[in-house]
């Protein structure tokens, strides 16, 4: 993992901590706590997502772990971090969802994401999220 | 029980011996079922296997490191996974007597308790009023299923300074089981991962990883004051030889009946391949021996004598830790390798021991190239390019 200068070796670490908290709480399928990650006017982003605020958020992640991401699990590891100021940064990862009895991504699950963070009280949350598949681009402009 | 209670080596190997007929039994349902059997488990209880690392004043027998080779060895023999299982208890609970004593009276109040662990740092820790909370997941956690607690490794985050790598003991219903484990080798281990979420650890059951990996714990003359990797080492190695006599074993066993087929040979014994590769086989596994033996003595005696560790000593023990890995494996493949299409129904031991022996071979602090690698790099003058050493 690559950093820049500004930020301290505690923050940086503390910033990378945010990806256990999601893994952890996406194993015991609870929304409350993934959702409790971010701002409370945050943003979430996936293919075909669009939510604003814990709230939205944390009513699309208890459907989904009772639907598509039941029984998953979720893998990520971080890949950079940058600090825009002492209080604000972006972390950079890559992961995606394992189905049950997965060990390593699908390629068509692979996604690379954007963590937009932010310092707030002395702790560090997640103002926007945004991930986007890893292995596969957009068809060609004017595809149908 | 006073410390004259404590059995002899010779009587310890002899009671677990005793157990191979139950781990035989529930070797075949432990591979399909992904776990050691809880019959299994009773019975390693009851042999006092569980006991071996555990402190007197505990009722425990304190045992040295040939103790554990020879125990292991005997269990290896009988069944790779349940052997592997409890080899890797004797680990975490021997990292558990590096905290202080009001933290042991909780841990080994339960009798016979198994303490689980891992040395991978795959969490995050952060510091709050009296203690700490951790998030994270481990891999490859063998005996957790049949574990109180879990020794966890997480970063902490310190509010001032650099982050760094604690150790902590958490009751295993804090956690999360992953059932995760399928897999080719050690398949009966039940090796699953486990998850703590925001799961508040108090600060006298955390320690800085760096002074676990010292081994400062117990009174001089401890079998708790070595470093952590040579003990740990010295704690997996008799399963590996335990596996190496199983494999000739069940080889010499099947020999009087097998031919060689579309062969001219009537008897696999009367070809002198076999017996090339019955001999070649048996002086790796006393190669084999000669290793685990020179890790336990080197622990055994610097644990009587006391002194510290040189950088070559510990060196030397991941490197006869790798020799033993790769010399099992290697005395096992030559005789799989003759076992015939025959061997390869479930029913065969020799399939799953060379599986299993695979699997072993693969373990990030046990390839016997990563260790080979380590040994010459301090040879050579350099330094580690590892904690874990």
């Amino acid at each position: 993992m690559t950093t820049t200068e500004t930020g301290t070796a505690a923050d940086q670490a503390a910033i990378a901590a945010l990806t256990q908290k999601v893994i952890a709480a996406w194993a015991y399928g609870d929304a409350d706590s993934f959702a409790g990650v971010f701002t409370e006017d945050g943003t979430m982003i996936l293919p075909g997502v669009y939510k604003k605020g814990r709230d939205e958020i944390r009513a699309f992640l208890a459907e989904s772990f009772a639907g598509n991401y039941k029984g998953t699990q979720v893998t990520g590891r971080p890949l950079e971090i940058r600090f825009f100021t002492p209080d604000s940064g972006v972390l950079i990862t890559q992961g995606g969802v394992l189905a049950p009895g997965e060990t390593e991504v699908a390629d068509s699950q692979s996604i690379k994401a954007s963590w937009t963070v932010v310092k707030r009280d002395g702790s560090w949350h997640l103002a926007s999220y945004q991930n986007t598949p890893a292995k596969q681009q957009l068809p060609k402009p004017g595809t149908h | 029980m006073s410390s004259t209670d404590v059995p002899t080596r010779e009587e310890l190997v002899r009671n677990v011996a005793g157990l191979a007929p139950v781990l035989k039994k529930h070797a075949n349902w432990s591979e399909q079922n992904r776990r050691v059997h809880d019959e299994s488990i009773e019975a390693l209880a009851e042999a006092g296997v569980f006991k071996l690392r555990r402190p007197k004043r505990y009722g425990g027998f304190e045992a040295d490191t040939r103790t554990l080779v020879d125990v292991a060895t005997e269990l290896g023999c009988a069944d790779g996974s349940t052997s592997w299982v409890a080899s890797v208890y004797w680990i975490p609970t021997w990292m558990a007597c590096q905290f202080p004593e009001t933290v042991q009276d909780e841990v080994f109040a339960t009798p016979d308790v198994r303490v689980c662990g891992t040395l991978s740092p795959s969490a995050m820790a952060a510091p709050v009023d009296g203690g700490v909370v951790v998030n994270g997941k481990w891999g490859f956690i063998s005996g957790a299923l049949h574990a109180q607690w879990q020794e966890i490794i997480a970063i902490l985050v310190p509010a001032e300074g650099e982050p760094y790598p604690i150790m902590a003991l958490v009751p295993l219903s804090d956690l999360l089981i992953v059932d995760d484990w399928d897999t080719a080798g050690l398949r009966g281990t039940g090796s699953v991962s486990t998850v703590a979420q925001d799961v508040f650890i108090p600060a006298e059951r955390v320690l800085p990883l760096p002074a676990v990996l010292e081994g400062q714990g117990g009174a001089a003359g401890s079998i708790y004051r070595a470093p952590l990797l040579p003990v740990a080492s010295a704690s997996s190695v008799g399963t590996l030889l335990g596996l190496a006599k199983a494999a000739q074993d069940s080889f010499l066993k099947r020999l009087p009946d097998r031919k060689i087929t579309y062969t001219a040979y009537a008897s696999q014994r009367e070809a002198p391949i076999t017996h090339y590769q019955v001999a070649e086989s048996a002086l790796k596994i006393d190669e084999a021996a000669f290793h685990a033996h020179r890790l336990s003595t080197l622990v055994d005696t610097k644990t009587v004598e006391g002194g510290s560790w040189k950088l070559e000593e510990r060196a030397i023990a991941r490197a006869d830790l790798g020799a033993v890995v790769r010399l099992a494996k290697e005395s096992i493949d030559i005789l799989a390798t003759a076992s015939g299409g025959s061997s390869i129904y479930q029913g065969i031991p020799i399939q799953r021991i060379a599986r299993d022996v695979a699997a072993i071979n693969l373990h990030a602090l046990m390839h016997p190239n990563t260790n080979a690698e380590l040994y010459g790099r301090v040879l050579c003058g350099l330094e580690p390019n590892t904690l874990y050493i």
